[in-house]
């Protein structure tokens, strides 16, 4: 492992993937979301996710978190239920993200007439 | 909308990625708590206008113009935040080999060890003589690196396989 290239496969990784062979099921995809929506939200933003849910698109997990969130401008942060898309050839994780739930402003543009 | 005018609206939609990170750069330079908290949802907003009005829809209209699949990835590469700590690349690879090779090949290599290599995490196994001889002739310690950044997986095999497999 030593010959790698730093931040790049070696040839363990280069010959599953060539054959195919994938590490990641849909249960170790869960827990990495986990780990790193723990680490990165805290725990008790998890628990408001729970549970978690993963599905399979194309060589992929897609692991969501099932949040019910709203938009309410008091809040200092924007609050969003937990998506992350994780590779299953080798857990790489693709996309980490937040569905918010953005404001519209429906009411009518202020008349400038006075 | 034709779909010449859709990619050139995605496009310019798209090339706010790199001003709203210089956008959040600023704000996080304000010291007053308040205006700093107002002005970064400010631009979060406009950053969620964008997506939700713009690149979204376009990219609804015509899903194979969906080029990028890295979602919020961007953001924290511009900000140098890695997602994985040394407890989680330990944990990602204890999980992988329990489900490829089962609890016992995990239980011969405990503890799993981690050590820093700059972008990623070097973990491997502390396979005694006696626990290696339990185990498949040739098969040693798992020796696994792991990207801090996004956990990708980047070495995966057990040092006699190594041997056996590719005479290093």
């Amino acid at each position: 492992m030593s010959a790698s290239i730093p931040d790049q496969p070696d040839y363990s990784m280069l010959s599953r993937r060539w054959s195919g062979s994938k590490l990641v099921t849909s249960q170790i995809a869960l827990e990495i979301a986990r780990l790193v929506h723990t680490q990165a939200e805290g725990e008790n933003d998890l628990a408001n996710n729970a549970p978690l849910a993963a599905a399979a698109e194309g060589d992929t997990w897609i692991v969501t978190g099932s949040k019910v969130v709203r938009h309410d401008s008091s809040m200092e942060k924007l609050d969003g239920s937990l998506r992350m898309v994780i590779s299953q050839f080798d857990a790489q994780i693709v996309s980490y993200t937040l569905t918010f739930v953005l404001p519209r402003n429906l009411a009518p543009p202020k008349s400038n007439d006075t | 909308m034709n779909k010449d005018v859709a990619n050139s609206l995605l496009s310019l939609s798209k090339s706010f990625d790199d001003i709203i990170v210089k956008m959040f750069s600023e704000v996080e330079k304000i010291a007053n708590e308040t205006a700093k908290s107002r002005f970064n949802n400010a631009v979060a907003d406009l950053m969620g206008n964008v997506a939700r009005d713009l690149i979204f829809p376009i990219e609804n209209m015509y899903p194979d113009l969906r080029t990028d699949n890295s979602e919020g990835m961007w953001l924290l590469r511009a900000n140098k935040i890695d997602l994985i700590t040394s407890s989680t690349a330990v944990e990602i690879i204890r999980r992988v080999v329990c489900d490829r090779y089962g609890q016992d090949e995990v239980d011969r290599n405990e503890p799993l060890t981690v050590k820093d290599d700059g972008d990623s995490w070097l973990v491997r196994g502390t396979m005694s003589a006696s626990a290696a001889r339990s185990g498949r002739a040739w098969m040693g310690p798992i020796r696994g690196r792991v990207a801090k950044f996004d956990g990708q997986i980047l070495g995966f095999i057990f040092e006699g396989d190594s041997e056996k497999l590719f005479g290093v």
